[in-house]
């Protein structure tokens, strides 16, 4: 067991190291940087090349390419991520602040989706071709085409705008700040990023116990009597759950995406919008230290669902 | 050459089967449903100059935020465009993104999943580690990234979209190959003196395609999707490009999202729709090419 994770855990260091080249070779090829994104070209005068040369070096962007990356990589070691262009402060303080605001919004969107989704596929997967399981089904295929940013936009037209009942925008009202405003800000944009998670939990969640459901073992519990509450119980439903741990922890990174383009929608300052606003901005750091944060965490919950999923299913183990 | 002394191959098998994925698909309703509604989108985006006599692009500035009338079916938009022309125009972006992508992107991936399979060795661990790489990038990101540094147009769009999607199909047709490679068939093509190009494209190539067509259609809902986002979020298309999550970028404004219902709920509607309809056909697709996918 500890050998494996020890495994898994070193080979995630390769593909870090591949994200950070990526990360910063896409970045290093963007045409211009940010001092020419940042003069007027109609202030130009004749010695202001020299101007841009002295901003350039300043910022560390006329060293060659390679010790631009590992300087880049040596100040990331030690947890700078360097400066904002824009803001001329710690991308890593910037991030900080607004990615507690992401894990808010992401974390109360899965968990509703888990909760909805495996409970609606639990009960379409025992009761198969029923009129809910049909419900669910239908449901689930519009859940899972319908664009999240247009969803989002309804529920502001109609809670916010038609019936003034919840915020549009934003992730408190100033001057109030209790929890039950907090969580009014919260309703929104939650339901918008977990609509499609739930249709995919329940898809999921309903083969699964499909399958679980002719296994041998769940045939020889019910052929020797036992009461079917218990069979669902104690047989197919925590075995059923096991192949779910994977589904929730492939959905993160499409999580992050949905959360990236529901932030724009009700203006949630996390780092959905601070990425796209750097990206507009061309603020390379802010970008880069953006990519990399998100990226570092689905690297460490694909390793975590990798993990729980050997202490769940010794078979794992051993392959 | 040689092969014209050789006996002809009887293809009618190969034709009986055709015949059987095209039944078993028609018998889906939903899919067939979803391939009625495509068709009539494809043909009125491919007719769009015929259906309307307006320019998508021609701004009216003494029509502005009209509501839909006979002169606008669906109103105007925030600089006087027809909203219905633009909508039908943004048809023309939506599948060509969508089509655009999946042949680029398929073609690339099942080259590299087919090279890989068959070659093994350092070529696969290569290939694979690249693509586990970009895999493990959540896709928005890598697009991000490369919309960053490139001009925001169709083009790039589609290549962006298509650089983060080729390696779950490298994956799925590298498997396969692994499987289809120890069949006796191949090692009899082998041994007959076939090059590796001719194994891959004659023998490997027809038998691993099904999962690979099936995961392509799903595919092309996911990056007209992906394109609708991208414009939504402003570093997609630009305007005045009519592409549906352009238009509904001007939504985010709240006096049009207020005022304007009749400019923003057709293009996002038209998405909805647009991707839902795909979704049907790969579903369909899947059961009739290969009963044994059940889900992706």
């Amino acid at each position: 067991m500890r050998q494996y994770i020890l495994r898994r855990f070193l080979q995630s260091i390769p593909t870090l190291l591949m994200l950070t080249i990526i990360t910063f070779g896409f970045m290093q090829s963007a045409p211009g940087d940010f001092v020419d994104a940042m003069i007027d070209p109609a202030a130009l005068t004749s010695n202001s090349e020299q101007v841009l040369a002295e901003q350039r070096a300043a910022l560390g962007l006329d060293q060659p390419v390679v010790i631009q990356y590992v300087n880049w990589v040596g100040q990331l070691v030690q947890g700078n991520l360097g400066y904002s262009f824009v803001y001329k402060r710690p991308v890593l303080g910037m991030i900080a602040e607004r990615l507690w605001a992401t894990i808010q919004l992401g974390g109360a969107a899965i968990i509703v989706a888990v909760i909805i989704g495996v409970s609606a596929g639990m009960v379409s997967g025992l009761r198969p071709y029923s009129k809910f399981d049909y419900i669910v089904s239908v449901l689930s295929y519009g859940a899972w085409s319908f664009p999240n940013f247009y969803l989002g936009l309804i529920l502001i037209y109609i809670f916010a705008v038609q019936l003034k009942i919840l915020p549009s925008a934003g992730m408190l009202t100033p001057g109030v700040d209790d929890v039950g405003d907090r969580l009014k800000h919260l309703i929104l944009p939650v339901t918008a990023l977990c609509v499609q998670f739930i249709g995919q939990f329940a898809r999921q969640t309903r083969s699964a116990v499909l399958e679980v459901r002719s296994e041998d073992y769940v045939n020889t519990a019910r052929a020797k009597g036992l009461r079917p509450r218990r069979i669902t119980m104690h047989h197919i439903l925590p075995n059923a759950l096991i192949p779910i741990i994977t589904v929730i922890g492939l959905s993160v990174p499409v999580l992050i995406t949905g959360a990236i383009v529901t932030e724009m929608v009700f203006s949630w300052s996390g780092m959905g919008t601070l990425m796209i606003n750097a990206i507009t901005a061309r603020d390379y750091p802010v970008v880069m230290g953006t990519v990399l944060v998100i990226g570092m965490v689905v690297l460490g919950v694909n390793l975590i669902v990798d993990m729980l999923y050997a202490v769940v299913d010794p078979r794992i183990r051993y392959n | 050459m040689t092969t014209s002394t050789l006996p002809k191959l009887n293809t009618a098998p190969r034709v009986r089967q055709r015949h059987r994925v095209i039944r078993k698909f028609m018998r889906n309703r939903m899919a067939l449903f979803g391939l009625i509604i495509l068709t009539v989108i494809v043909v009125a985006a491919a007719a769009a100059p015929a259906i309307t006599a307006q320019s998508p692009y021609r701004t009216d500035l003494r029509a502005i935020r009209q509501a839909p009338s006979e002169a606008h079916l669906l109103g105007t938009d925030i600089a006087g465009r027809d909203v219905f022309t633009r909508v039908l125009y943004g048809a023309r972006i939506s599948l060509l993104v969508g089509i655009g992508t999946i042949v680029l992107y398929g073609v690339t991936g099942v080259v590299f999943g087919l090279i890989a399979g068959y070659y093994g060795g350092w070529v696969d661990t290569v290939i694979m580690r690249i693509s586990d790489t970009l895999m493990s990038i959540p896709t928005l990101l890598v697009v991000l990234m490369l919309v960053t540094i490139t001009e925001p147009n169709v083009a790039n769009i589609i290549f962006a979209i298509a650089v983060s999607r080729w390696p779950g199909i490298t994956r799925l047709v590298r498997g396969q190959v692994l499987t289809v490679k120890q069949l006796e068939y191949v090692s009899a093509a082998r041994s007959i003196g076939a090059s590796g190009y001719r194994i891959m494209a004659v023998h490997l190539l027809p038998n691993i395609l099904a999962p690979a067509i099936v995961s392509l259609s799903f595919g092309m809902a996911s990056a007209i999707l992906a394109e609708a986002s991208l414009s939504f979020l402003g570093v997609g298309i630009r305007p005045p490009e009519p592409s549906w999550g352009t238009m509904l970028n001007e939504a985010r404004a709240l006096s049009v999202l207020t005022e304007m219902p009749w400019f923003w709920v057709p293009p996002g509607l038209m998405t909805a729709i647009t991707v839902l309809c795909i979704n049907f056909v790969g579903d369909g697709l899947r059961d009739a090419l290969d009963p044994r996918m059940k889900e992706i």
